[in-house]
């Protein structure tokens, strides 16, 4: 084979190929080129707020947050949250392959051109677009906002954003169409089933992003689409339509990641299996009528009812909490990385549920409204809650999709780095948002005494990039000198344990009976009881 | 198989109930609206799924399909190009609709080709 031909098949096999697994490998490897990028941005934030306001302009630090924000939520952990689904929930329910892989793999494509689009506005003479990661209008219209980098903003989210939905549509075809006999409703895995509920909200949630960003596409061309504050309060109402449930679709599936590690490294069946499931039903319900609390604030709409809706969220939380710890009480624990980081996300994510049940009360938002307070909240939410979940994930499959372990010690290190970062970073936050430090200003006055706290926040994102590189090391140590995985390295219970590392082309050469949720534990248990 | 179409029309229903209960609250009509929209599309995709079930046999195999397809990479492309053009100018749109009127013709291209394997296979 030729020099030319040699890279160009390589090319073909992973960003051309139908199988859901080789998308969802090009799809993480996307997404997590736009973490670096998004990590960078971040850190030039935060280098702006640890130097006094001496780095960038107020415009040029607009376009920071704006394409952090966006990169983050639109190009990274959605993507990634379902790219997981893309490629565990056709395994996970003994199906041969996702349902539409040519869907699933123009939502690749989809992405990409998204996310160049995006960050193509950097690149334009105006610069990229600096209206948030929801592009408010008036902010966001021609007066405020001219340029093509705004545009090409719109265009961008819209794509990676339709991309999403036609994952969703594939992965959740594939688990209400495509189950091997006998794996019933009630008989999926938790990740999965955390996989159908997010699918929902993408499938009937996402649209509205579409529908806002055509209106205020149209509003920058022709004008008196959105008009006068009605027509703001209805771009920010078809927005949070999109951008409450989308804090959901960050979480569920990072929910079921550490629901399976946990289970696996406690040797347990998944407690309350059923009571988890419908709680997800319930939550994902919810979490679609609870967006106007974050529009407290206007007063224009029933702040009562999404206060009551969004304080209810607690209950089915409650419920997978329990779950959780139920699983662990009186389990074998075994302490991997994988285990850890699912630890780590239950502790920190508690933290950013309960200040969210503070921003769930309109008083109390009324006066943390556009502070620190909520950036924290939110970190806790998808940093120190999702991405640890990921990782927990990511430590967990790594064998399953390479055929190779990753090395536990770099990986402890690399938890023990972003523990202290994370906290490091956003705990502050909390501190500084309740004192008045509010978001998205480049420069604050030396008077206000808060320059001390965004220092040490600083320092903990430099120790966050840290974390990141030791696990990028980890990986390339892991796959340059592999430790061979085999079929089930963790005594697993799930189906994608019962194939090979890595899958073959159609997942399966043959699959074990299922009769429960945990059909290798089944097994196991079977031979137990007859003593082989 | 038919119990995959209750999960969404109980989760659709179950929004509209949660979109109901704002009735007590006197809602502006867009905060009704749009989760009324999306409750109703739920139930009638649901509905639908429902009505394929019954229609149809579940595919449990391997369907014969490409293992790679460039073709459905153009038509993204040519979607993608065809809508950024929408900010840009007429010329950038028709540069991308004939990109996707190209990957179209592939797609097509390897539908006929996979219809004409699964005859050759005595599959259809």
């Amino acid at each position: 084979m030729n020099a030319v031909a040699m890279p160009a098949r390589v090319a073909s096999r992973t960003l051309a190929s139908s199988d859901h697994k080789r998308i969802a490998g090009a799809a993480c490897m996307v997404a997590f080129a736009f973490f670096l990028a998004g990590g960078l941005l971040a850190l030039l934030m935060r280098s702006q707020l640890a130097a006094d306001g001496g780095v960038v302009s107020q415009q040029t630090y607009n376009e920071l947050f704006t394409m952090h924000g966006s990169t983050m939520v639109y190009l990274v952990i959605v993507p990634v949250a379902l790219a997981v689904g893309l490629y565990f929930v056709p395994l996970q329910v003994g199906a041969a392959e996702i349902a539409g892989p040519r869907v699933a793999l123009a939502g690749l494509w989809m992405l990409l051109c998204g996310g160049v689009s995006m960050w193509s506005g950097f690149l334009t003479s105006g610069g990229a677009a600096a209206a948030s990661w929801w592009g408010f209008d008036p902010l966001s219209d021609s007066i405020h906002s001219p340029g093509s980098g705004m545009e090409l903003w719109i265009f961008g989210v819209m794509l990676a954003t339709l991309g999403q939905i036609l994952w969703a549509g594939c992965i959740l075809s594939t688990a209400l169409r495509r189950r091997a006999p006998g794996m019933t409703l009630m008989r999926m895995p938790v990740f999965t089933w955390t996989m159908v509920v997010t699918c929902v909200m993408v499938v009937f949630g996402f649209p509205a992003l579409l529908l806002a960003l055509g209106l205020l596409w149209a509003q920058r061309h022709f004008g008196d689409v959105l008009v006068d504050g009605a027509g703001a309060v209805d771009y920010q109402a078809l927005f949070w339509f999109y951008g409450h449930p989308v804090v959901y679709v960050m979480f569920f599936p990072f929910v079921g990641m550490v629901g399976e590690v946990l289970a696996t490294f406690s040797s347990r069946r998944f407690f309350g299996y059923s009571a988890f499931v419908v709680a997800l039903l319930a939550f994902a319900g919810l979490s679609m009528t609870v967006w106007a609390h974050h529009m407290y604030t206007f007063g224009v709409l029933s702040n009562k009812y999404f206060a009551l809706t969004s304080t209810a969220l607690i209950v089915p939380a409650g419920i997978e909490y329990f779950d959780f710890l139920a699983t662990l009480w009186r389990g074998r624990l075994r302490f991997t990385t994988s285990f850890l980081f699912a630890l780590g996300f239950l502790v920190q994510f508690l933290v950013g549920g309960l200040t969210g049940v503070i921003l769930a009360s309109p008083p109390l938002d009324y006066g943390l409204n556009m502070s620190y307070f909520v950036v924290a909240h939110f970190h806790y939410t998808i940093f120190a809650g999702s991405a640890f979940g990921l990782f927990a994930g990511i430590y967990y499959w790594f064998p399953k999709i390479t055929g190779a372990m990753l090395r536990e010690r770099l990986g402890k290190l690399h938890f023990v780095l972003m523990v202290i970062g994370t906290n490091v970073t956003f705990f502050p936050m909390f501190i500084l948002g309740a004192e008045g430090m509010t978001r998205r200003i480049a420069r604050y006055p030396a008077s206000t005494g808060w320059q001390g706290l965004n220092i040490l926040e600083t320092a903990g994102s430099v120790v966050i990039a840290l974390s990141v590189l030791v696990f990028m090391w980890n990986m390339l140590v892991s796959l340059r000198d592999r430790r061979e995985a085999g079929d089930d390295p963790w005594g697993a219970q799930t189906l994608e344990w019962a194939t090979s590392s890595p899958p073959p082309r159609h997942n399966f050469h043959e699959l074990p009976p299922i009769r429960s949720y945990a059909p290798l534990l089944d097994l196991r248990e079977a031979r137990e009881e007859v003593g082989v | 198989m038919r119990r995959a179409a209750v999960v969404l029309l109980v989760w659709g229903l179950w929004l509209a109930v949660l979109t109901g209960v704002q009735a007590v609250f006197a809602p502006k009509l867009i905060q009704f609206a749009i989760p009324a929209v999306a409750s109703a599309a739920c139930v009638l995709v649901g509905l639908v799924v429902w009505a394929l079930d019954i229609r149809q046999e579940q595919v449990d195999g391997p369907r014969l399909i490409t293992d790679s397809s460039v073709a459905t990479i153009a038509l993204v492309v040519g979607v993608a190009v065809a809508l950024i053009g929408a900010g840009f100018g007429l010329w950038l749109i028709l540069i991308g609709v004939g990109i996707m009127a190209l990957g179209l013709g592939g797609v097509v291209r390897e539908q006929r080709e996979r219809s004409r394997e699964l005859r050759r296979e005595g599959l259809r």
